[in-house]
């Protein structure tokens, strides 16, 4: 089957050929072939259920099979349907760009990426593993950096390099451990490995492995930076499919575990709780559009981990109901985040490309201009924060009913740690709620904070039809629940449940979920036509918001994100490097100078796990700075001492 | 009643550790006495008139009286009535308050697996000092607390009266006669350590013009 | 139905006698118990004035917040009588449908672009995260004891009146769920509804350019929500032995006691710092810790 993949990887290329006007156009042609070469894949799957390829051999790689379950196809469905939505995407975000040439690498490395994630979702053997995973790293990196002539976005395609080859460094240091103690390179293997019970550090590496790419605290400081500087399109990718293959590594893991599911459970519930409160606490404090989503994709990903947790602490304690709803959730949260998160991107992409800015703080009253985008982007807000009647309700819910499930059952250890769950997803609840009404009140509401950045018309019809798939595909899901969790089981079977009382239990408790958000739905549309019937006898008078007394209100003075968030800035200011420079008007200044005041905010774990570490290491390195000198005769010189120095050693038999 | 007793005294340590008025420190150092004195009084199982005598002497009279009125005393001598901390929020505070208790509870609880016999009556037993382990602890790490985040030397001393709550209770989780020599060993050396530190206050006064322990650092070579 | 009707009639009278007890508390005769009523329906006959910054948010907003309110109203039970809706979990689509109406009152304040509406949808915002995990861990303490996570179900004869402990639990629950009750409906000690001051106002200031219809449902829906909180903490109270007479009377009862508490503590009680607001709300959470860890020692889990 990988042939399908294999005939489009030679097409891609040619994009090279193709008039600049085409290009996007060539690209999504491609995306639309390697779907339908996946969408075979799936209706296999389908019609013969969990499958297998042949294994081939392949010279200095070795063996290569493929395995189909119900987790490959549940990240195929959405690795396609996001690329998808990306590529139609693409064809309005760049539609001006007139240069060939980084648009032919962008959209090759675009093509290849969602190709290689496919793979990587599918492969069985560690080393084909391993290699797909660094072309895909390699892909990313290649089309985040598409606005190369910019520096902070070079600055964020290092930072981004370095940090997946730690990854890197940790999946092959697993794949060594494996192999050094005899067992096959494959998920086989590894499965073996951890069935013996032997060693369980190994599953720690591989976590450590792919919690890089999934985001998880302290390990998320890549994250923000790329997802900012990325065009849309490549950021709605990277967080809607790309980091959640971190997550599907973990759940291949999990799916392995036999022993010491309480450690492991512990290590993964406190780990997601943490990082979605710290994600979605520094969420709050940014002021760049896309970063706040960005920092919000940590949250996410926090309550995923959070959600495996429970799933995991669920088979420790043998409770099914637990684990059921445990891994349920995070199955849903894959695929809500896969949803709202490219919605957001979309939007603010949408909103860039308008206004030619990421500062939230110059922009606002979007709305009036780009009404359709503000709808797209509500929609996409108020199910991020996980309200009720769109999809992130569905998934946050079944975590507090898998917690308040097993509060009773539980002993007093565990119900101290699901407390802690508890409290950290209520926080969070709460505050993504503050983070996504800040942003979408400061971005699409009231009116404009700078005369520059003014977005004059609605988005390109590229841009807003993905939006719109998305936003009817969140509706459905919202709306209809249950229809989901059915076609999700298969899924959640893949972590060996059996209980079926459960399953019936977890559906009837969505159908009623579905009954009351339509009749939210109904109750409102109700509520607004009372309000236009009583306000049909008088009709609607328009004036200037009530300024409080205040005669000549300009839009500057309206509330920005930085003093939006200057409340909380304080009360969280133990994990945020906050400084503030202020240039203040003195009472005694008869002509005072223009004032200023300048809010810095850095990520504490950044600061301590990245920057300080790299600038001792830089410190440490620049004192062999001596021996570069810059003349040639001296490095000749060195090469000399060097071959000397090899020839003594080896005449000295020291090695 | 004593679980009662125990959780109002666990919520005089909410109350401590976000007092910012001395008044209300003195104050809560006297309602945790006189829970100390109820605890006791609920706990015992027979009465001796010299075992009542002196716990009616160290609990309510000493803690609940005694020690909070000649707080009250120096506070007023001394003029300190507020201990203000501008640029430290309380707020983290009560973070650390619940962290406290999450720890707390949570090592009472490991330490009653590591004790379990199976027998039903030590398991009632056992539950009793899980409670009081759980209170000790967190009373001991508030007074910690306490004494680790205020500046004034009249708090300091709250949070070693807190602490030595603390130990209190914890010797009434290690047995459930009252062990009368560690009670007098605590109170002998806390009774110096109020003594000493009143009559430090007394004397310092004229010296420093705020009673402030950033002003003793002051006083090295 | 019998709550959603009991409430609702309690609605028209609580807020009523809140300001028949501060006037009585301030010495004067005060306003009738319906006057509140007769602003709403007057608030009805009035044009709609929309600043012209505003867009459909800020139109929408005000519906949806109501809307939110009866569909929170609609999983309440009153005690066997079922609620309308009823299911595992319900409580925390309760506090989510909250939760939706608050985001739109805080994006449709901000939609008015003036600074003091966003300052009053900051504080909003904040304060209600704050006193999420309280409400959250008060219920999660009531759903470890029943061992039900539906409202339905987890009130059912907590109460044991033989046990000192549990007594004082349901005492602070009751507290808890008084102030979580406040802080819902921004009044004293976070807001007091009575401020001239646009800086010092929370939930008023948000609501300052709403006219005509979307006023009147907004002031209702005050009234509203105190009387949902009161059912809910009179669910506690009723047990089995009752007929509905007597729960009815227990009801309305507790919803007196409750407007009298809210007058009397409006009347003799000074609104907080605004700095000391999340220190306070945030007591209420490690309060609830105690709950929690209370429950856990009189259900002889240890």
């Amino acid at each position: 089957m990988s042939w399908n993949y294999i005939f489009t990887l030679f097409l891609i290329p040619l994009i090279v050929f193709v008039p600049v006007k085409y290009k996007c156009m060539y690209a999504l042609l491609m995306n639309i072939a390697v779907n339908i070469a996946s969408g075979i894949i799936v209706y296999l799957y389908l019609t013969k259920g969990t499958f297998y390829s042949y294994s081939t051999m392949i010279p200095l790689i070795g063996e290569l099979s493929f395995c189909v379950d119900g987790l490959a196809v549940f990240y195929i469905i959405i690795i396609n349907t996001i690329s998808l939505f990306s590529s139609i995407y693409l064809q309005g975000y760049l539609k001006y760009e007139t240069d060939p040439h980084p648009l032919n690498l962008h959209l090759i490395s675009f093509n290849l990426l969602q190709i290689f994630m496919l793979l990587v979702a599918m492969v069985q053997n560690l080393i084909p593993f391993l290699i797909f995973w660094e072309i895909m790293t390699l892909a990313s990196f290649l089309v985040m950096m598409f606005e190369n002539d910019q520096k902070d976005v070079m600055k964020a395609a290092l930072y981004y390099f370095v940090q997946m080859h730690i990854c890197i460094i940790f999946l092959t240091g697993g794949t060594i451990m494996l192999q050094i103690n005899g067992y096959e390179a494959d998920f086989g293997g590894l499965a073996q490995f951890l069935a013996s019970g032997k060693d369980s550090l190994i599953f720690l590496i591989f976590f450590i492995g792919f919690a890089f790419k999934a985001g998880f605290i302290p390990l998320h400081t890549w994250l923000p930076h790329v997802y900012n500087v990325a065009p849309a399109h490549a950021s709605a990718l990277f967080s809607g499919a790309m980091s959640k293959m971190g997550i599907y590594g973990i759940i291949r893991l999990i799916s392995m575990l036999q022993y010491d599911f309480q450690a492991y459970g512990i290590i993964m519930l406190v780990v997601g709780a943490f990082s979605s409160i710290y994600g979605i606490i520094h969420a709050c404090m940014q002021n760049e559009l896309k970063k706040t989503i960005a920092y919000s994709s940590i949250e996410n990903m926090g309550i995923i981990g959070l959600a495996l947790g429970l799933g995991v602490l669920g088979k420790a304690v043998n409770n099914e109901a637990l684990s059921y709803l445990g891994f349920a959730a995070a199955i849903m949260h894959i695929l809500n985040h896969a949803l709202y998160k490219p919605l957001l991107f979309y939007g603010a992409g949408a909103v860039y490309h308008a206004t030619g800015t990421k500062n939230m703080n110059l922009l606002g009253g979007i709305a009036k201009n780009m009404p359709v985008t503000a709808i797209f982007f509500l929609t996409g807000c108020v199910a991020i924060s996980g309200l009720p009647p769109f999809n992130g309700f569905i998934s946050e819910y079944i975590i507090y009913d898998a917690i308040m499930g097993e509060f009773k059952k539980g002993d007093v250890s565990i119900d101290e740690l699901l407390v802690i769950g508890l409290v950290c997803l209520s926080f969070t609840g709460g505050l993504s709620l503050f983070c996504f009404s800040k942003m979408y009140g400061i971005t699409f509401l009231g009116s404009s904070r700078s005369s520059e950045h003014i977005a004059k018309n609605e988005a390109d019809t590229w841009m807003l039809v993905p939006q719109a798939l998305i936003c009817i595909i969140i509706l459905c899901i919202s709306l209809f629940p249950f229809l989901l969790i059915n076609m999700l089981n298969p899924v959640i079977m893949t972590f060996g449940i059996k209980n079926i009382y459960v399953q019936t239990n977890t559906i009837s408790m969505m159908n009623h979920i579905s009954i009351v958000s339509i009749l939210f739905i109904i109750i409102t549309i109700a509520i607004y036509l009372l309000k236009t019937y009583v306000e049909k006898h008088n009709t609607a008078k328009y004036g200037p918001t009530w300024g409080c007394g205040y005669t000549a209100p300009t839009s500057k003075l309206q509330y920005t994100s930085t003093s939006f968030t200057q409340n909380l800035r304080e009360l969280a200011s133990i994990i945020i490097y906050s400084k503030n420079r202020e240039k203040q008007i003195h009472n005694t200044d008869i002509y005072p100078a223009k004032s200023s005041y300048v809010t810095n905010i850095k990520d504490v774990l950044e600061v301590k796990f990245v920057t300080m570490p790299a600038i001792a290491l830089t410190k440490f390195i620049k004192r062999f700075a001596v021996f570069q000198t810059g003349r040639t005769q001296t490095y000749i010189l060195y090469a000399f001492a060097f071959i000397i120095g090899l020839f003594l050693i080896t005449y000295l038999q020291l090695i | 009643m004593t679980n009662l007793f125990i959780i109002l005294y666990c919520m005089t340590l909410i109350y401590l550790i976000n007092a910012g008025r001395v008044l209300s420190y003195i104050y809560s150092l006297a309602i945790q006495g006189i829970l100390l004195f109820a605890i006791v009084l609920s706990e015992l199982k027979e009465m001796h008139l010299i075992n009542l005598t002196f716990i009616l002497l160290e609990t309510l009279i000493f803690k609940g009286i005694i020690v909070p009125y000649y707080l009250y005393y120096l506070m007023k001598k001394n003029n300190i009535f507020y201990e203000r901390e501008p640029d430290q929020l309380n707020f983290y505070s009560l973070f650390k308050i619940a962290i406290i208790f999450i720890i707390s509870f949570f090592f009472g609880y490991e330490l009653h697996i590591n004790f379990e016999t199976g027998n039903a009556y030590r398991l009632q037993q056992h539950t009793h000092e899980i409670i009081y382990f759980t209170a000790s602890l967190s009373s001991i790490l508030t007074g910690l607390l306490i004494i680790m985040r205020r500046k004034k030397i009249i708090t300091h001393i709250v949070g070693y009266l807190v602490l030595e709550n603390g130990l209190f209770m914890l010797s009434l989780a290690m047995g459930t006669e009252l062990p009368i020599i560690i009670n007098m060993g605590i109170l002998f050396d806390i009774l110096t350590t109020v003594f000493l530190l009143g009559v430090f206050l007394n004397r310092a006064k004229g010296i420093f013009k705020a009673i402030e322990i950033r002003n003793l650092t002051e006083l090295k070579d | 139905m019998i709550g959603i009707i009991a409430v609702v009639v309690a609605s028209i009278f609580f807020l009523g006698v809140v300001n028949r007890t501060k006037a009585i508390a301030s010495g004067r005769k005060g306003p009738g118990l319906l006057q509140h009523m007769y602003d709403i329906v007057r608030l009805l006959r009035k044009q709609t004035i929309y600043s012209t910054t505003t867009g459909f948010v800020f139109k929408i907003a005000p519906s949806i917040y109501f809307s939110s309110i009866v569909c929170a109203l609609l999983v309440l039970p009153f005690h066997d009588q079922q609620a309308v809706i009823s299911f595992d979990g319900d409580f925390v689509f309760f506090a989510y449908m909250l939760a939706v109406g608050r985001f739109f009152m805080i994006i449709a304040a901000m939609d008015t672009g003036s600074p003091f509406e966003g300052m009053g949808a900051n504080r909003e915002a904040l304060y209600a995260l704050l006193a999420e995990p309280a409400f959250f861990l008060l219920m999660g303490s009531f759903a470890m004891y029943t061992g039900t996570t539906s409202f339905a179900d987890m009130f059912n004869d907590f109460i044991n009146y033989s046990d000192s402990t549990s007594i004082f639990l349901l005492i602070l629950a009751f507290f808890l769920l008084f102030q979580i009750m406040m802080i819902e409906n921004s009044r004293l000690p976070l807001d007091d509804p009575n401020t001239h001051l646009e800086l010092t106002m929370i939930h008023e200031v948000m609501i300052l350019d709403n006219s005509a219809f979307d006023m009147a449902i907004l002031t209702y829906s005050v009234s509203l929500k105190f009387a949902m909180f009161g059912l809910l903490m009179c669910n506690f109270l009723l047990h089995s032995g009752m007929n509905i007479v007597q729960e009815l009377l227990l009801f309305f009862g507790l919803q007196f006691a409750l407007a009298v508490t809210v007058g009397m503590a409006e009347s003799f009680r000074a609104r907080e710092r605004m700095k000391k607001n999340p220190n306070f709300i945030f007591i209420l959470t490690v309060l609830a810790l105690i709950l929690f860890f209370g429950i856990v020692l009189i259900m002889n889990k240890l």
